[in-house]
């Protein structure tokens, strides 16, 4: 028995023996048991925390409602087997669609490579299309009528040479 | 600490054998005194029994365990309404799930977890609302009391002051082992069993709030404010 052990428990033995007993040494024990102060200490301490339960249980207004439990049928363990057997049939219905798909991915491999070099040709059918559109967008007059549009502004015309120097004003002299 | 495993203790604990039983009869209503969680009206067999299916089995668990409950929420919420939902909850919710409960010896242990998880539900909730203010109808009520007398109103109110009070003053941990085990009356194996923790870890949480409650006025009768730890 040391020191400590031969003097009264201390705070925090005192609270492990009304915790669990069974955490003292038998030294402790012994003591507890010849010791009557430590005993009364630990009787008061118990007896505190055991008052705590009852007062909150006095002190608890009102109580529970009926419980109100679902209606359908109790979950039998024959009902969560059927629901597991469920859950099975659907996930391998799942893996079996699953190899349809690629099965059928492998098969139609080739012709999918045909849809995709005609796909490539279509792209670049509607991108010479947009091309055409945009040119168009740009100058709309077709090519066969460039040659008779106005003169590019700031070059006189043939009617403001006309307004300078009328036709009737030329070298021969007199109006016809 | 001799064991860090939530496990049943089934030593012969020597020359305090009359000191644990009285531990034990003191404060460990719902364990043996090995810590083992007593089984009060067959609660095993009733839980095993709903596990297969009995529902005359889990309504009988229902009655034996609802007082219980509603008490531990209320204890936590202290509002009235907001406890019966809690317990309606927690029935429902072991109603449809009793078929994962692995030990149907921890069936108290398994509705409490159940119904710390409703609780701290109902508490994020009221943090929620109360951030929109909104919180007003779900606020801990004045604690009423149901004896007409005014004097009762008083002391219910008295003591769910000095309990909150000395309950806030500790760390959420110990705040939490300390009332499942002193408040709720569950055993330490039970409480390791609500929440997640071994043994040792419980105990040494326990340790440290009693050795405060011991220093309060719960302990020594003075009415003084437990929060302060006064002797």
């Amino acid at each position: 028995m040391n020191e400590k052990s031969r003097g009264h428990l201390d705070p925090d033995r005192m609270a492990a023996s009304v915790v669990d007993a069974r955490e003292l040494t038998v030294e402790e024990r012994e003591h507890l048991e010849a010791c009557a102060e430590c005993s009364r200490q630990r009787e008061r301490l118990l007896s505190s925390l055991g008052a705590l339960s009852r007062d909150a249980a006095g002190f608890t207004p009102g109580g529970p409602k009926r419980v109100v439990l679902p209606s359908e049928a109790y979950p039998r363990p024959m009902a969560r087997l059927m629901s597991w057997s469920m859950g099975f049939a659907g996930a391998a219905a799942l893996v079996v669609l699953a190899g349809v798909y690629l099965l059928a991915r492998i098969v139609t491999g080739p012709v999918q490579e045909a849809d995709m070099s005609r796909l490539a040709m279509e792209a670049h059918q509607d991108k010479a299309l947009l091309a055409e559109v945009q040119k168009l967008e740009d100058d709309p007059l077709p090519e066969p009528y460039a040659g008779i549009i106005p003169e590019p502004a700031g070059v006189p015309d043939d009617e403001f040479f006309d307004f300078l120097i009328p036709p009737d004003a030329g070298p021969k002299g007199g109006k016809t | 600490m001799r064991d860090a495993s939530c496990v049943t203790h089934g030593e012969n604990t020597g020359a305090l054998d009359g000191v644990m039983d009285e531990t034990d009869a003191a404060m460990t209503a719902g364990s043996d005194p090995g810590g083992r969680p007593r089984d009060p009206g067959g609660a095993a067999e009733l839980a095993d029994a709903a596990r297969s299916g009995d529902r005359r089995a889990f309504e009988r668990l229902v009655v034996m365990y609802q007082e219980g409950i509603y008490r531990m929420a209320y204890a936590r919420l202290q509002n009235v309404s907001d406890a019966q939902d809690v317990v309606q909850e927690v029935f429902l919710n072991a109603y449809r799930t009793i078929g994962t409960l692995r030990d149907p010896a921890l069936i108290r242990a398994w509705l409490y977890r159940i119904a710390l998880n409703r609780v701290r539900d109902v508490v994020r909730r009221r943090k929620v609302l109360g951030f929109f203010g909104l919180g007003a109808q779900t606020e801990p009520e004045d604690h009423p009391h149901p004896g007409p007398d005014s004097f009762d109103r008083m002391a219910s109110r008295a003591f769910w002051e000095r309990l909150n009070a000395f309950l806030e003053a500790l760390p959420a941990r110990e705040r939490e082992v300390f009332r499942l085990r002193f408040v709720d009356e569950l055993s330490i194996p039970e409480i390791c069993s609500v929440l997640g923790k071994n043994e040792s870890t419980v105990k040494t949480h326990l340790y440290r709030a009693v050795e405060k409650f011991r220093r309060t006025s719960f302990a020594s009768g003075t009415g003084g404010d437990p929060s302060r730890g006064e002797s």
